[in-house]
């Protein structure tokens, strides 16, 4: 199986499902960054402007020992990789704040190790539905966009 | 880690024509097959002396004619390479161009089920690839290079030969002078102009790292582009995407013609000029709007020096053209794309004979030998082709089906758009392509190591 295969795609939309096990005793301040993250998302997830939505959850790893995992769940447009890539290059310090509080995290550069990394912990997703797969986050925003501009000329004209 | 930049040691080991162009009129590719892997490598081991290197040259030193090899991964695993060297390739790589098709765009009579070359139809393992300063030394290389192979009888075989050659006007087929902007790449040693490299300011250029065009050097993240394993063969390598790129110079110039006429008061370099960017000349149609200027296109201090931040709104050069597309420099928002990502170095001729003005349908082929070397096919020439020229909706501003009115090849109508300063934009619709893949492959370019660490497995 070759990376980015345990992600589905339905027209120009991807997801990606990664649950990773947060080392012991980091849920907290992990928690305490993700709501940074909620309370300013343009610092971080907003730079990518292929992402449909992203979400991150604090998870019991369900072993009974009071071990916690992160849910991660992401539908993007474009490839596995570029996908990666992108944040890779864009948002490094974020993602590595994040993800630095999971065990075996590498680091999002070198980009290798990373998507080996973010390999082994994806997990295939058993149904995925886009409500709009053929656009892309950037057609929607220029639909909004028209749908604005529309309406001003709208009221602009007599 | 090695240093940021290739050493002259190091310009010995990667092959010409990366770093910087041969500036040779003349190019022949004989595209081979791998009969036995054996027979192949004592040819490798015969011919690696003969590859030419970065090492520079000047004015006295400079070849007449020179040899370079590539191999697609077909060929890598005609030679035999170990399985986990093979699966050390990026996956774009190992899909070959054929199998990109859907990321490329490539669909309609662009699908690769109608390649003549590296399809199905003509599988490709290698490219021999001389070029020349004259047509005898064309031919004189040619001979040497028969002769090494006839010394290998059971190596290889030559499935097809492609002759390109600068056509002596100095333009590509649709009239246009070409090779303006290729990236100004660290440490290449070639003349750097102002615009070749990444706008850093409205009036400064940074050149791009190495990484971006050869394996084993910091790429613009600033760290080691993905290379196969082991060192010695991904280091000082590079990859390169081949494209028979067939131009349909009729369509294209009763199309100017019959628009120009309707909707751009019969002005034909205008409305060509903003279709590609440039006028015909070269000059950048942002450097000047109304007209052609030649001064301008001929001082190469000046014809790539522009950004497109003082023209917001696209009125001197249009969103959807070739140029603002392929390399959008300062134009894109951070958070659409980060251009100094997806540069690729050029080093396409054109193959066919120029169809004079006026001419009828001479009935003959005519277009390019596209070459786009980068250090990952996949973030890079599949970006520029796949999002960038086949599609438009990379950017809000542009819809899906706004393509590149000049080069754009997915068998679909097109859509482009012209802004006009104080007035609405002119709309033109159901563009055709004007170009045709006829084929194409991705290959590997070892460094001289590589061959020789290829021949010796």
């Amino acid at each position: 199986m070759a990376l980015g295969d345990k992600s589905k795609t339905i027209g120009v939309v991807t997801e990606l499902t990664l649950i990773t096990p947060i080392i012991t005793g980091k849920d907290v301040e992990l928690a305490a960054i993700l709501a940074q993250v909620q309370a300013n998302p343009s610092a971080i997830i907003g730079q990518i402007s292929t992402i449909h939505f992203a979400r991150w959850v604090i998870i019991d790893n369900g072993k009974g020992d009071g071990g916690k995992n992160l849910l991660f769940t992401s539908n993007f447009d474009g490839t596995w990789q570029s996908y990666l890539g992108d944040f890779a290059v864009k948002i490094p310090q974020g993602l590595d704040e994040i993800w630095g509080h999971c065990v075996g995290y590498p680091g999002c550069n070198p980009f290798d190790p990373f998507c080996q990394w973010v390999d082994q912990y994806q997990v295939v997703t058993n149904c995925f539905y886009p409500a709009y797969p053929a656009s892309t986050v950037v057609d929607i925003k220029r639909a909004l966009l028209t749908r604005i501009a529309v309406d001003n000329f709208l009221q602009a004209v007599p | 880690m090695s240093t940021d930049v290739p050493t002259t040691t190091d310009l010995a080991d990667i092959q010409g024509n990366i770093l910087r162009a041969y500036g040779m009129p003349y190019a022949r590719y004989s595209f081979v097959k791998i009969l036995d892997a054996t027979a192949a490598k004592a040819l490798l081991v015969s011919v690696v002396n003969q590859v030419t290197t970065a090492t520079t040259w000047d004015a006295n030193s400079k070849p007449l004619a020179t040899l370079n090899l590539s191999l697609s991964y077909s060929g890598l695993a005609a030679l035999r390479l170990p399985d986990d060297v093979l699966a050390s390739f990026p996956v774009e790589f190992q899909t070959g161009m054929a199998g990109r098709a859907s990321m490329l765009g490539d669909t309609g009579v662009n699908d690769p089920t109608h390649w003549e070359l590296g399809g199905a139809a003509l599988p490709v393992d290698g490219i021999l690839l001389i070029n020349a300063q004259s047509p005898p030394d064309l031919e004189s290389k040619t001979t040497e290079l028969l002769g090494l192979l006839s010394q290998h009888p059971q190596a290889l075989k030559v499935v097809a030969f492609l002759d390109a050659a600068a056509l002596d006007r100095g333009t590509e087929h649709f009239g246009f002078a070409d090779g303006f902007g290729q990236p100004d790449i660290a440490g290449s040693g070639a003349r750097v102009y102002p615009g070749d490299g990444t706008p850093v300011a409205p009036d400064r250029w940074q050149a791009v790292q190495t990484g971006e065009f050869v394996l084993g050097y910091p790429d613009e993240s600033s760290f080691m582009p993905t290379q196969p394993s082991p060192d010695q063969l991904g280091r000082n390598g590079s990859f390169m995407a081949f494209r028979k790129l067939k131009q349909n110079v009729v369509a294209f110039r009763n199309y100017l013609q019959q628009i120009a006429d309707a909707k751009f008061n019969g002005n034909v370099e205008l409305l060509a000029a903003k279709m590609v960017g440039r006028w015909r000349s070269g000059c950048p149609i942002e450097l000047s709007p109304a007209k052609d200027n030649t001064t301008i296109a001929n001082d190469f201090n000046q014809n790539n020096d522009f950004q497109y931040g003082g023209d917001a709104t696209a009125t001197s050069c249009p969103f959807g053209a070739h140029l603002r597309r392929v390399n959008p420099r300062d134009d894109l928002d951070s958070t659409e794309v980060l251009v100094r990502r997806h540069r690729i170095v050029r080093r396409g001729l054109p193959y066919g004979p120029w169809l004079p003005d006026g001419a009828p349908d001479d009935g003959q082929e005519r277009g390019i030998a596209f070459v786009a070397i980068n250090a990952s096919l996949a973030r890079q020439f599949e970006f520029v082709q796949g999002q960038w020229i086949n599609k438009g909706n990379f950017t809000t501003r542009m819809a899906l089906e706004e393509r590149d009115p000049l080069v754009s090849s997915t068998g679909s109508p097109s859509n482009f758009r012209v802004p006009v300063s104080g007035a609405p934009p002119v709309r033109l619709f159901n563009l055709p392509d004007f170009v045709t893949v006829k084929g194409g492959e991705y290959f590997f370019i070892p460094s001289i190591t590589a061959i020789r660490y290829i021949a010796d497995l």
